[in-house]
């Protein structure tokens, strides 16, 4: 129990949710760097202090404007990732995790708590 | 070579309209028939002019040259007489005859037609000069009673006579020939006449048949056909009747004209309206991506302070609208969202049933809340269409809320459920959704599948112009009732292949 919290990247573009949500995930004792662009994100993954989990926004792009998730999968195979997307929207998840984006934010925790879990269990 | 000749009387046929080869023919047929008796007629008067003129006078002259000679055998007969009975009667006979011999001689003179013949009758006069002095003299040497003498001499005229009779013969063979000339010539010119009119017969008939061949072959036939398609060549009617029919279809044709006008018409209506919706879609979906955004940080931010706020009854109220505000925006960007959306249709063999039963399921909560009673009219399940079982849900959800929205404090909605043919469709399955509303004004009824059009306060106007997206997409149709301002049916149709209920043209 008294393992410590892992670090989690919020990918998100908007500034306010971003804040919201690295607010709220620190409040519950996670570790939490931010990125608003692709390239942040980019650079958040390579850092070496690492990062156990990422919350990405769907509609970040990769740095040539295409869905993030692919390059993501091919750099990071084993990186932890739930998608966090908006309702109907078409999704690339290539089998990630995915929460609907919306006003309940408790939604997004539980889903990362179960991944991050199911991680610690594959280990 | 033939291949060319062919090939140059087609272009030449092609060349002349059927205008220009039905005159041809009948100014062919005109001709002939001016020409022919014109030849025949010309002939015949120049037949008739061989005869007056020609056959005429040989006939007249063949007749002097017989009384020629009549006159002549007279002569030599009265002299004899006057030798044995000495009476001087026949004297004057002999005179008589000689006068008559004259007389014809003349007559003969006067129409003489060539110099043969005036040669031949110069002949015959020289020669009878001759032979009627000889003669005077032998009757003047009867009168001196010289008989010795005389009978010698009358002896010798005998050659006389015979040379001048000879004269005569020929003279008459001369007319002979010359008759048996002009009968040929008539004979030559009667055969000419009748091979004219043998051509004349034959063009006449060859003419008549290429014009009958053009008027049945390229005119009757057309027309029947036409009149009576190809069933035509079985059919005996009149030419009447023909014409008839094709000004029938001709009424028919001009009617087909007017309805596919108004077709076009309609098409282009709505092409101009799939046009706007398109623009309108690329809009909405615009302002709705960017929209949705910091909408979804105010519902978080909302969602964040509801839990920890502390707020007497007004504020908590206060909250709960600004809540239930930002809820309804989030409806109507999603409708926005939903409608600009390309249809992605997962089609699957689905009964309408179904979609029924799931989507009163799902709504069962809202109905209360909006205090509707539903109620299903369904004889037996309907049959199974090719259709995306979720769009269909989202359609009836539309419109079910639309009529709970309708009625404001309640009421009932009844769904039908009925199967049927409706010409050209075929057989369709159809889904009325009725309630008991207060019913569309008559001027607004056109409108209501308008995209943005709304008589709610919180409504996009999108919710009816997606049901009829889904619907249209479906190969179905959607229509709108409310009769008497006083209750509102939804009718959505979709042709299927399958068994018959009701029939409708």
């Amino acid at each position: 129990m008294n393992r410590p919290k892992a670090t989690l990247c919020i990918a998100e573009r908007n500034a306010n949710i971003r804040e919201l949500l690295r607010r709220e995930f620190a409040r519950e004792g996670y570790g939490v760097v931010t990125a608003g662009s692709g390239a942040e994100v980019l650079m958040r993954l390579a850092s070496p202090a690492g990062v156990d989990l990422l919350v990405l926004d769907d509609e970040i792009a990769d740095p040539d404007g295409g869905s993030l998730v692919p390059l993501l999968t091919r750099l990071y195979p084993e990186l932890a990732v739930v998608l966090h997307v908006y309702a109907g929207a078409d999704a690339a998840g290539l089998g990630r995790r995915q929460v609907e984006k919306g006003g309940d934010f408790e939604r997004l925790k539980a889903a990362v708590g179960e991944v991050l879990g199911a991680k610690a269990q594959a280990k | 070579m033939p291949n060319a000749s062919a090939k140059s009387g087609k272009s030449l046929t092609a060349r002349l309209g059927l205008r220009a080869r039905v005159y041809l023919l009948l100014g062919g047929l005109l001709l002939v028939n001016m020409v022919g008796p014109v030849i025949m007629i010309l002939y015949a008067s120049m037949a008739r002019d061989l005869y007056t003129t020609t056959a005429d006078k040989d006939l007249a002259a063949l007749t002097a040259a017989h009384e020629l000679e009549n006159a002549l055998l007279n002569q030599k007969g009265y002299a004899t007489y006057y030798y044995l009975s000495q009476d001087p009667v026949w004297l004057a006979k002999l005179e008589e005859s000689r006068r008559a011999f004259e007389l014809w001689l003349g007559r003969i003179r006067e129409d003489q037609i060539s110099s043969e013949a005036d040669g031949l009758v110069e002949n015959i006069a020289l020669a009878y000069r001759r032979y009627a002095d000889a003669k005077d003299n032998v009757i003047m040497l009867y009168r001196q009673n010289r008989a010795d003498d005389a009978k010698k001499q009358h002896w010798g005229l005998r050659e006389d006579f015979d040379d001048l009779r000879e004269r005569c013969d020929r003279y008459k063979a001369y007319y002979r020939e010359r008759m048996r000339h002009t009968s040929q010539v008539y004979l030559e010119r009667t055969d000419l006449v009748m091979g004219v009119a043998v051509m004349g017969v034959v063009l006449n008939a060859s003419l008549g048949f290429f014009l009958a061949y053009v008027l049945v072959g390229q005119i009757l036939d057309p027309i029947r056909r036409l009149a009576w398609g190809e069933a035509g060549k079985d059919v005996a009617a009149g030419l009447s009747d023909e014409v008839k029919a094709i000004g029938q279809k001709f009424r028919d044709l001009e009617k087909d004209v007017d309805q596919a006008h108004l077709d076009l018409e309609q098409s282009r209506d709505h092409l101009m309206q799939s046009e706007k919706l398109a623009m309108a879609g690329k809009l909405a979906a615009g302002v709705a991506h960017t929209i949705r955004n910091p909408l979804t940080s105010v519902k978080m931010r909302l969602f964040s302070l509801e839990r920890g706020l502390k707020l007497d009854a007004s504020q908590q109220e206060d909250f709960e609208v600004i809540a239930e505000e930002i809820g309804h925006i989030d409806t109507i960007v999603r409708n926005f969202l939903e409608f600009a959306r390309p249809p992605k249709l997962v089609a699957q063999p689905v009964s309408l049933s179904a979609v029924v039963d799931t989507t009163l399921t799902l709504l069962r909560h809202r109905l209360e809340s909006y205090d509707v009673s539903v109620a299903v009219e369904r004889s037996r399940r309907l049959p199974e269409i090719s259709a995306d079982p979720d769009q269909l849900k989202e359609a009836l959800v539309n419109l079910v809320l639309n009529a709970c929205e309708a009625m404001v404090e309640g009421g009932s909605i009844v769904i039908r459920e009925e199967t049927g043919v409706i010409e050209p469709y075929g057989r369709v399955v159809a889904l009325r959704v009725s309630d008991d509303g207060p019913g569309i004004p008559p001027p607004l009824i056109d409108r209501v599948f308008q995209p943005f059009f709304t008589t709610k306060g919180e409504g996009s106007g999108l919710g009816l112009a997606i049901v009829r997206r889904i619907v249209e997409e479906h190969g179905g149709w959607i229509t709108v009732m409310s009769p008497e301002t006083r209750g509102t049916t939804f009718t959505m149709v979709f042709p299927y292949e399958g068994e018959r209920g009701w029939h409708r043209s």
